[in-house]
């Protein structure tokens, strides 16, 4: 597994490379997580921990496995999610990140820098969902990335493997306004610098809503 | 590039119908002011803002088509795309569309920010005209703004167990819908619409629900289930919703879904809605 992590930290460093070199060309990158649907309708969280859990080259374990050594109920709380991941995958830092409508920039500069290095995140949408996000697209503009879009493995058949969001429906799905709580799991070692990429990352710039300007912006 | 677009589209509302959209509970706050201010500015907006779109707010097909190719090609435009995406991205670009476009009621909480209005979305089944093969299930927003899309399975996701799900997650027509559930469950629906909205399970943009109003009370048709509720059926508000994770995982744990769905309707209630047997 350890060499799986390093073909993943030359991917992303060869990412990096391509990034800090200035390169205007828009970039797509996708991680080419194993899909699994969800094989109870409310097993989407097993099916999600299992899909990271291949996706780091383990064998499989079914998702009622997941689902029991999670407490055997779904609606599981974000915490056993993240020790799911701790215990289930070859990561070992998965964490809970609790985030609100306030902070959802530097939510999603998490997953962003996630995604740089091709490391998985587990998000929560639409309330009480979970997709495994599997990559993104974004443009320069001119000195900074704007994003186009998410990947999502969607464990729920009826979205499938192939599921693609606009950056700001994306926004709207995991923390929009009005939110109490926006929350995720993702890797700490993945995600350690994530500021850098906060200052660069505006996602709202794609469809002109600001939560924390509270209107449009202006253009 | 061929000349022509061949646009096959199977338009399933008429301004009648738009007319008579429906929820059961409107939104809690009246958002007004913000949406137009959004609608004006997206008007004002030019090619090069990421808010434009060449039809804001879109009527008519031909407008929603527009509006369609010009937000895929913004957003995947130059970029080299997946395997999933490439029949999608080559129908685009060959002109060879074909379209079943829907409208779809939100019933989400979404429908209820600020901003952008999204009382209703556009649905698009996008086929490839030349090959007959569906490409793409494809959601823009009420403002012509692209929402989110799927892809068919590959060749190579086509024997995994999610596929023939996914195929056959299309939903009928609306007469079609009403006829099955007046033989399954013996019920004489009216009003019908597709509606999207989240709960356990959701009714997605892209397998919406058939909602529909018979003897006071509202249904919902999916997922090869029907579910009932009215005002007095057991709900909650918002507010208990999100005022701690363990009171919403409480609430989620409380329903029975064996024979009941949480369905949120707007910013008002998320409500239990309970299954219906069909008749024997």
């Amino acid at each position: 597994m350890r060499r799986t992590w390093i073909l993943r930290g030359a991917g992303a460093l060869l990412l990096a490379a391509g990034l800090v070199a200035g390169s205007c060309i828009p970039q797509d990158h996708k991680l080419n997580i194993p899909y699994r649907a969800q094989e109870q309708f409310n097993y989407c969280t097993p099916a999600a921990v299992l899909m990271w859990r291949l996706y780091d080259g383990l064998v499989t374990v079914s998702q009622t496995t997941i689902f029991n050594w999670m407490g055997g109920t779904g609606n599981t709380n974000q915490i056993n999610v993240a020790n799911a991941v701790n215990y289930f995958t070859n990561t070992r830092d998965a964490y809970w990140d609790s985030g609100s409508p306030t902070t959802y920039r530097q939510m999603a500069a998490r997953q962003i820098t996630a995604f740089d290095r091709s490391i998985p995140s587990i998000v929560v949408i639409n309330y009480d969902h979970v997709v495994i996000v599997n990559g993104g697209s974004w443009h320069t503009d001119p000195n900074y990335r704007v994003w186009d879009e998410v990947f999502a493995h969607d464990p729920d058949p009826f979205w499938g493997a192939n599921r693609y969001f606009s950056a700001g429906s994306w926004i709207y799905s995991f923390c929009p306004p009005g939110n109490r709580y926006c929350d995720q799991i993702i890797s700490s070692g993945a995600t350690y610098d994530w500021s850098t990429n906060y200052t660069t990352y505006n996602d709202t710039k794609i469809y002109g809503w600001d939560h924390d300007l509270g209107g449009p912006l202006p253009y | 590039m061929k000349s022509t677009l061949l646009a096959t589209v199977v338009l399933l509302w008429a301004v009648g119908a738009i007319a008579q959209a429906w929820i059961p509970q409107e939104c809690a706050e009246s958002h007004e002011q913000s949406h137009r201010e959004f609608e004006r500015l997206m008007r004002e907006a030019r090619p090069d803002s990421p808010i434009y779109a060449p039809k804001p707010f879109p009527r008519k097909e031909a407008e929603i088509i527009e509006d369609f190719r010009y937000g895929y090609r913004k957003i995947t435009g130059g970029k080299q795309v997946s395997v999933d995406q490439m029949p999608l991205a080559q129908a685009v670009e060959d002109n060879s569309l074909a379209f079943r476009i829907l409208r779809v009621e939100n019933w989400t909480p979404n429908r209820c920010r600020p901003g952008q209005q999204m009382d209703f979305y556009f649905l698009l089944y996008v086929t490839d005209s030349s090959t007959g093969r569906e490409v793409s299930r494809f959601v823009l927003n009420q403002s012509g703004l692209v929402a989110e899309w799927t892809t068919p399975p590959t060749k190579e996701q086509e024997n995994e167990a999610w596929a023939p799900i996914y195929r056959s997650a299309v939903v009928p027509k609306l007469a079609d819908a009403l006829q099955v559930v007046q033989t399954r469950y013996g019920i004489t629906g009216t009003r019908p619409q597709y509606v999207a909205t989240w709960g356990n399970p959701e009714c997605a943009t892209v397998a919406p629900c058939v909602a529909f109003q018979s003897q006071g009370k509202v249904f919902l048709f999916g997922r090869g289930d029907l579910v009932e509720f009215s005002a007095t059926s057991r709900s909650y508000t918002p507010a208990e919703m999100n005022a701690t994770r363990s009171r919403r995982f409480e609430i989620a744990k409380s329903v029975n879904p064996q024979q009941e769905w949480l369905v949120a309707v707007a910013d008002t209630r998320w409500v239990v809605a309970k299954k219906v047997k069909p008749r024997k």
